[in-house]
């Protein structure tokens, strides 16, 4: 792995900006393919795609609700599939299947695509800026703990991402997660669930905003979790590389040799 | 000039570190407090060289996999709840509790089989040795720098 001096990398294995460090790294196809599966634009977010990620996610949302499938997919849960079938809008279906079908094999090709790119880039070894200072964000490559990354956003979706420096995915995730808490009426459900009983809260709730929280939550806890050990990973990889770069000309055992000499010459005096 | 060469004893200190931050202070006070660079070495330890070549997961899955199962299962544990007594609430509680759970364990027992165990003992192994040659009036100022930023353990030998 050594690193040749071309004057501009052919692979970069990460960059660092003030929206976050985007990187290269090996990832499972069928893990990334899943969380596309589970809300489309997820597994973009998690390949570190974050433009057309987030932007998947609005579409989502707005074609789920205009063809109503998550009330269709309680229907179809709870075994009532006639009932599905008339709360599903044709206009929307068919363009929302295709969408999400796309996005689904769209991550696994990308992630394979990916992790041959990581390879090369991690044989390429080209050096690693760790440390950005802007005008209006200050972001440093850093040892995380995964852990709290996943307990923060398990705590409130977003605040993960802010501790791993993803900033603005973090605002975006928060901004969301208070939009779905207050039109699924999950707190007041919840309230409800101790002060009118069960039949009562399942009333106040709604299923289509509900529906979408599961994959919500459960997508930022991962997203920051994964981001979190990879920060890890870059880490070791950046320091590394500084090391070998500054240490390499170690006198150390070269200083070993002249002094066995030494030994060797008092020796024969 | 042998003589006064002999004099000063001079010594290597060994010291077994993570990958931090605070290795990077550690070794810039050393050199800030006159030791050398050309005296200090840091050698990386690999689990496994073999795998670095290899392409592919080095890590057990057991969380990943246990988020994805906590919502698929969650998802589908809040629509049946519409239809049981229970409702909505509680049945995706407990699914999403029981899918976490199934996926972790699930995960945990594969890889174990696979053999993989051996990864999670070197995860708690040092990942890097500091060598630092000095003299034997600094000794005591290098272990103390090394001890303060993060040394798991410091050994030091006459050379």
């Amino acid at each position: 792995m050594k690193s040749h001096s071309s004057p501009l990398p052919r692979r970069e294995k990460a960059i660092i900006s003030w929206l976050g460090i985007t990187q290269m790294q090996y990832r499972n196809p069928l893990l990334m393919l899943w969380w596309s599966a589970a809300f489309p634009g997820f597994g973009h977010i998690l390949l570190n795609q974050y433009w057309r990620g987030t932007l998947f996610t609005l579409f989502e949302v707005v074609l789920n609700s205009l063809a109503n499938i998550n009330g269709a997919m309680v229907h179809s849960f709870g075994g009532k599939a006639e009932l599905a079938k008339q709360l599903l809008n044709p206009h929307w279906i068919y363009g929302y299947l295709i969408f999400y079908l796309y996005t689904i094999w769209d991550t696994y090709k990308k992630t394979r695509e990916f992790n041959m790119h990581n390879e090369l880039a991690v044989l390429e070894n080209t050096r690693i800026k760790s440390f950005l200072l802007s005008s209006g964000e200050i972001n440093i490559l850093e040892r995380r703990n995964p852990a709290a990354a996943a307990f923060w956003s398990f705590m409130l979706p977003g605040l993960g991402q802010l501790y791993n420096n993803r900033v603005m995915l973090g605002i975006y995730a928060l901004l969301w997660w208070f939009f779905y808490c207050r039109f699924s009426h999950v707190f007041t459900a919840c309230y409800a669930l101790f002060e009118q009983g069960i039949v009562q809260s399942t009333r106040l709730l709604s299923a289509h905003w509900l529906l979408f929280m599961p994959s919500v939550l459960w997508g930022a806890v991962y997203h920051s979790y994964l981001m979190a050990v990879e920060h890890n990973s870059l880490f070791k990889y950046e320091q590394k590389q500084f090391l070998k770069e500054r240490y390499a000309g170690s006198e150390i055992f070269a200083l070993e040799e002249n002094r066995g000499d030494e030994i060797a010459g008092s020796g024969i005096v | 000039m042998r003589l006064k060469k002999t004099g000063v004893m001079r010594l290597l200190v060994v010291g077994l570190f993570n990958y931090s931050t605070e290795l990077e202070q550690a070794l810039r006070l050393l050199e800030s407090n006159g030791i050398d660079r050309s005296k200090m070495m840091a050698v990386p330890m690999e689990a496994d060289s073999n795998r670095q070549l290899i392409s592919g997961e080095s890590r057990e899955l057991s969380f990943d996999v246990g988020f994805a199962a906590a919502t698929a299962l969650g998802v589908v544990g809040i629509s049946i709840g519409f239809v049981l007594s229970w409702g909505p609430i509680l049945w995706g509680l407990i699914s999403t509790a029981s899918g976490f759970m199934a996926g972790y364990f699930i995960t945990r027992l594969i890889s174990a089989r696979k053999k993989n165990a051996h990864m999670g003992r070197h995860a708690c192994l040092p990942e890097l040795v500091i060598i630092v040659r000095c003299e034997e009036e600094s000794l005591e100022q290098v272990q103390m720098i090394m001890h303060h930023y993060g040394a798991w353990k410091l050994g030091i030998m006459e050379s």
